[in-house]
């Protein structure tokens, strides 16, 4: 018997080339996707087509957490018809600096998975930070991309609240990450209908390269423009006030009316 | 190749259990039944209250996650050196015994009685806990011996990775590394899922610098998720890999000098 007997040993790293070999396989082996994407510039051109919002979903073949969504998430058939049907799918998979740059300098995404709603005019409206079932069910329950679609763009609008004599709603977000509660406000009917009476509104994001340059020219570059979720109110081209919109909506759900009822108060006395 | 002794087995792991071994496995059996049962006793557990029904595994996955590498590195540091301290080792190898036998004694030996104290600590309160609460409990009998076999594997491959260290390096050396290495894997994961997302290569590394195939496996397995085989494979990857590195360098050290 010899003392350094090496079978055991050979037997263990057979075993670890095996599994590791099985293990990688796997691992680089791409899965079948549930769910069709398109990319996301054929994606703007068909919704414009279609008039139905997109679904921007940001992924990397090399995390484990866009494979986890993909067979948790959107492998949910229920969901997936659902998603099909409301949305156009568009995603931008992190494989070349073209997509990596369109990712962090245009969107700010600050991790992979991501998941944003934007408008038929490629607006966005929010971001998932948790991208679960429940949560994509609450959102297919939303329908703010309808209201803000319906909006006029920023040139025609200020045009047109000149004309009109009316104050002109700047819904403006510039602090992509953060929790957007704007949808939250938009949903109320009462707020609804003293924007369809006394304001032009119009929306400006800073994911949209458009409204980049709005908000650029409005305040001379992106950094210098407030930073958040706010309204701002112009009146005969001059600002009148800015409402941040926060989590106080939740705790005071008549916070934003009675700010819109101070702004017309305000132009009134103008 | 002779077999792994079953006399050796026995003594191995009666020498486990000492005085220290005993106190510190009642503090964490203590803190064990406070942390399931105060809960408990402050009525958390009501259907119309906060926690409205008991996951068994899910509970399990949670506390063995915690309780596994802390036991792993009371009963790991130092395996090797301790034993070349007190000339356990020369003894034993003065027998017809290989090296490799003795080494794998001692990984199953000390598997062995984590798993005992993972019974004692970890599954027992839960158990009579689910019992007696008045909400619905999920049981599921594969995913509850599922969880326990990969928790066993996680802990193997950390005895492992020890009795590999503590050839060179003392005890108190080994629990040292091993933390820094597991603090490590949580901050490198934060920085690159913060900084690096868009980076393939940083991604990979992360993935596979820590073998924490199982603890994920598991993770997925009770939370009602796809089951993640590839980190299951990872898992044994990892351990199969550290058993031949361990047994493969358990031939160069001396036996008769003892480690400073």
């Amino acid at each position: 018997m010899k003392q350094n007997d090496k079978t055991y040993t050979n037997i263990f790293a057979i075993a670890f080339l095996a599994v590791t070999v099985f293990a990688f396989i796997l691992y680089f082996v791409p899965e079948k996707q549930p769910l069709n994407w398109m990319s996301y510039d054929d994606a703007l051109i068909v919704a414009a087509k279609k008039n139905k919002p997109i679904l921007l979903n940001f992924y990397s073949l090399w995390s484990e957490e866009c494979k986890e969504i993909d067979r948790n998430v959107f492998s949910n058939e229920k969901l997936k018809n659902q998603l099909k049907s409301k949305y156009i799918l568009a995603r931008i998979v992190l494989n070349n600096k073209l997509n990596k740059q369109l990712a962090k300098d245009q969107f700010d995404i600050l991790g992979i998975p991501a998941l944003i709603e934007l408008t038929s005019k490629g607006k966005e409206v929010r971001r998932l930070k948790v991208i679960s079932k429940e949560q994509l069910n609450y959102m297919m329950l939303d329908n703010t991309y309808k209201l803000i679609d319906s909006w006029q763009n920023f040139y025609s609008a200020k045009t047109e609240a000149e004309s009109t004599n009316k104050i002109l709603f700047v819904l403006l977000n510039t602090s992509l990450n953060t929790f957007n509660y704007s949808p939250h406000l938009l949903k109320d009917d009462k707020i609804k209908l003293l924007i369809a009476q006394d304001f032009v509104p119009t929306y400006l994001v800073s994911s949209n390269n458009e409204d980049r340059k709005v908000i650029k020219s409005l305040f001379g570059s992106l950094e210098s423009a407030p930073n958040g979720v706010l309204i701002l109110f112009y009146y005969k081209g001059k600002e009148l006030d800015r409402y941040f919109i926060s989590g106080e909506l939740i705790a005071k759900p008549d916070a934003a009316y009675n700010k819109l009822l101070e702004v017309i108060k305000q132009k009134d006395s103008k | 190749m002779t077999g792994i002794s079953l006399k050796l087995l026995f003594l191995e792991f009666r020498k486990m259990w000492n005085l220290s071994v005993i106190i510190t496995s009642g503090i964490l059996l203590l803190i064990s039944l406070l942390v399931n049962f105060v809960p408990y006793f402050v009525g958390a557990y009501n259907l119309e209250g906060p926690i409205q029904s008991l996951n068994l595994q899910a509970l399990l996955s949670q506390g063995f996650s915690i309780l596994v590498p802390l036991l792993s590195l009371i009963f790991g540091a130092g395996i090797i050196s301790n034993d070349i301290k007190n000339h356990w080792i020369r003894t034993v190898l003065s027998r017809p015994i290989t090296r490799a036998d003795f080494l794998l004694t001692k990984i199953i030996s000390t598997s062995l009685t984590i798993f005992i104290l993972m019974l004692v600590i970890g599954t027992i309160p839960v158990v009579i806990l689910s019992m007696i609460v008045p909400v619905n409990t999920h049981f599921d009998f594969l995913k509850f011996i599922g969880t326990h076999a990969l928790f066993l594997g996680e802990a193997i491959t950390y005895i492992t990775i020890c009795s590999l260290l503590s050839c060179w390096l003392p005890g108190f050396t080994n629990i040292i590394i091993l933390i820094i290495w597991m603090l490590s894997n949580s901050i490198m994961s934060m920085v690159v899922n913060n900084y690096f997302w868009d980076s393939s290569i940083a991604m990979l590394i992360a993935d596979f610098y820590f073998p924490g195939g199982f603890q994920e496996a598991a993770e997925s397995l009770v939370s009602g998720a796809t089951f993640l085989l590839e980190k299951l494979l990872w898992g044994f990857s990892a351990m199969f890999g550290f058993i031949a590195l361990a047994l493969f360098n358990f031939n160069f050290i001396q036996i008769d000098k003892g480690i400073e």
